[in-house]
């Protein structure tokens, strides 16, 4: 309930400016304000020699810019970053088994060669004649990989092909499918590969000259458990085999005896031809890679790469930038939670001020008599 | 016109700076004002002045007038500087024990041609309670420069006038009285 000599803030707000009192403590309130700003208060002459004399001063060293102090240190920590994720890219090896590696623009050739290099598995090759293939020692892996390549020019596109598909045929492999299309400058071109894993490696190198390597991918997946396993399972079925026939041949079997050995001896076969199947297919896979080559002209617009000159440093420059922004939405996810606590803690922190304040000034300051014992 | 007009106020603030010393000339007597009422302390509002300005002396090239007035800035430099008194204050009364027990000395009279029961008055009231006072009736900022020194919304600002000026109007009866 409000008192009838309350004023709300809204009227004292009218009566300040200068509004008609229409009550008593209306009245009573402006004649205050009245008083209150007809006190005369200035400044001692101590005071005015002592702020005057400040600009007298020589004027300070000039000091670093607040924004200066609080960049350093965060270009230092980004560049600390920077450098620190660069390292770790470089000493990262490449897993065993299963694998899906990604590699940035600049480093294909080389991450390719590498990757290569360090899988432990060798050339494979199919013996047709024998009834288990030969697998060579290393582990035996299904290679899947795709390179993309950019060409300056729609006439490039087919040229490319062409070498692609010659390549090919070189190291042995076989051309699965191709698709070449051009329109007016843009041109691209998709060929399904397999390639003897073997010459994998050769093959990758010639095809990498064809263009401008703008992505690479491998996939690997571990085919010796499979192979393994069947050839473990041909042997048993081998060794059934045999002991059914040695059973046949000795001659002790009744009539229905023999006629169930027979029939099992049929099942077996079956089954060991099946097994053999199997485990030729697994190492055929393994003998072979699949690769899936892209050859695409630049996109409409696309500025064209230049290694050399102003354009190449621009390129360098691109890629620095786009490092530099990799980073800094790294930094930004990582440092985002502390972040936030910083916030909170800020936030924290100044409602705690906040209330001090305002402790401080509700406090009577000493020399202030209290409102019951009031000073005469 | 226009075009100039947004040319101004583009430029960098440092542009429209005026010297310090002009500054100072015109302000001074706003911020002891300002430190007297906050302070109830003639004396100390005169330390408290001098120390602000040579604050301001030092900061003002990081002064930018977009963000409020010259007047309204040296007031929010005058209560920064007296809130850390009334801590050290605070904190020095509470190591020693006795300071509860000295007597309290003679008060210096706020200011001439103030009604001893208005002077009273104002002593009873809070520092936060005088300062209102003294930033919308004395040196009649406006609400949202008030409350920019303050800290506060112009609402809570109005609601803060409001309540020191009816206590102030309370206890100047009571001054009466008495």
């Amino acid at each position: 309930m409000q008192s009838p000599d309350t004023v709300v803030p809204a009227r004292v707000e009218q009566l300040l400016a200068g509004a008609f009192p229409e009550t008593q403590s209306e009245a009573r309130l402006q004649g205050l304000a009245r008083e209150l700003r007809g006190a005369s208060i200035s400044s001692p002459a101590s005071l005015r020699e002592r702020v005057g004399g400040l600009s007298a001063r020589p004027p300070r060293r000039r000091q670093l810019p607040r924004k200066l102090l609080l960049g350093v240190p965060v270009a230092v920590a980004l560049a600390a970053l920077a450098a620190f994720t660069g390292l770790r890219s470089q000493t990262d090896e490449a897993p065993s088994g299963a694998t899906a590696l990604r590699h940035t623009e600049r480093e294909v050739p080389l991450a390719i060669e590498r990757d290569l290099q360090s899988r432990p598995f060798r050339a494979q090759t199919l013996d047709a004649g024998s009834s288990a293939p030969a697998v060579p020692s290393g582990r035996a892996q299904d290679v899947n990989m795709w390179i993309d390549l950019r060409v300056p020019k729609a006439d490039d596109v087919s040229s490319a092909s062409q070498d692609a598909v010659r390549i090919t045929r070189e190291v042995g492999g076989i051309v699965v499918s191709s698709a070449v299309s051009t329109h007016g400058a843009r041109g691209s071109a998709q060929l399904a590969l397999r390639i003897p894993v073997g010459r994998l490696e050769d093959a990758v190198f010639q095809l990498s000259e064809l263009g401008t390597v703008t992505g690479q991918r491998v996939d690997t997946q571990d085919l010796q458990g499979s192979l393994d396993a069947g050839a473990r399972r041909i042997e048993r079925l081998r060794s059934q085999i045999r002991i059914a026939e040695a059973r046949l041949a000795s001659g002790t079997l009744s009539p229905e005896e023999e006629l169930t050995t027979r029939i099992r001896l049929e099942h077996l076969h079956r089954k060991l031809r099946e097994a053999r199947r199997e485990h030729d297919a697994i190492a055929r896979r393994a003998a072979m890679a699949d690769l899936r080559l892209q050859l695409a002209t630049p996109a409409a617009g696309a500025v064209e790469k230049n290694e050399s000159g102003v354009g190449g440093a621009a390129h360098r420059a691109v890629d620095i930038l786009r490092g530099a922004g990799s980073v800094a939405v790294f930094a930004a996810i990582v440092l985002s939670p502390l972040l936030l606590l910083v916030v909170l803690a800020w936030l924290a922190l100044r409602a705690r001020a906040r209330r001090v304040e305002t402790r401080l000034l509700d406090e009577r300051r000493p020399g202030a008599p209290s409102p019951q014992e009031p000073r005469v | 016109m226009n075009a100039v007009n947004a040319l101004a106020q583009a430029l960098p603030a440092r542009a429209s700076r005026r010297p310090f010393a002009d500054v100072a000339r015109e302000h001074l007597d706003d911020v002891y004002r300002y430190l007297v009422f906050l302070t109830a302390d003639p004396a100390l509002a005169e330390d408290l002045t001098g120390e602000t300005f040579e604050k301001a002396f030092r900061s003002w090239r990081r002064f930018d007038p977009r963000r409020g007035s010259e007047r309204t800035w040296l007031c929010q430099l005058a209560r920064s500087r007296a809130l850390d008194h009334f801590r050290s204050e605070a904190r020095r009364h509470r190591r020693e024990e006795q300071a509860a027990a000295a007597p309290e000395a003679p008060a210096e009279p706020l200011a001439g041609e103030i009604s001893p029961e208005l002077e009273g008055a104002l002593r009873s009231l809070s520092a936060g309670e005088r300062e209102v006072v003294v930033l919308r009736v004395v040196l009649e900022l406006d609400a949202a420069a008030a409350a920019r020194v303050l800290g506060i919304g112009r609402t809570a600002c109005s609601m803060r006038l409001a309540r020191a000026l009816q206590k102030l109007g309370e206890r100047m009866e009571t001054h009466a009285v008495a």
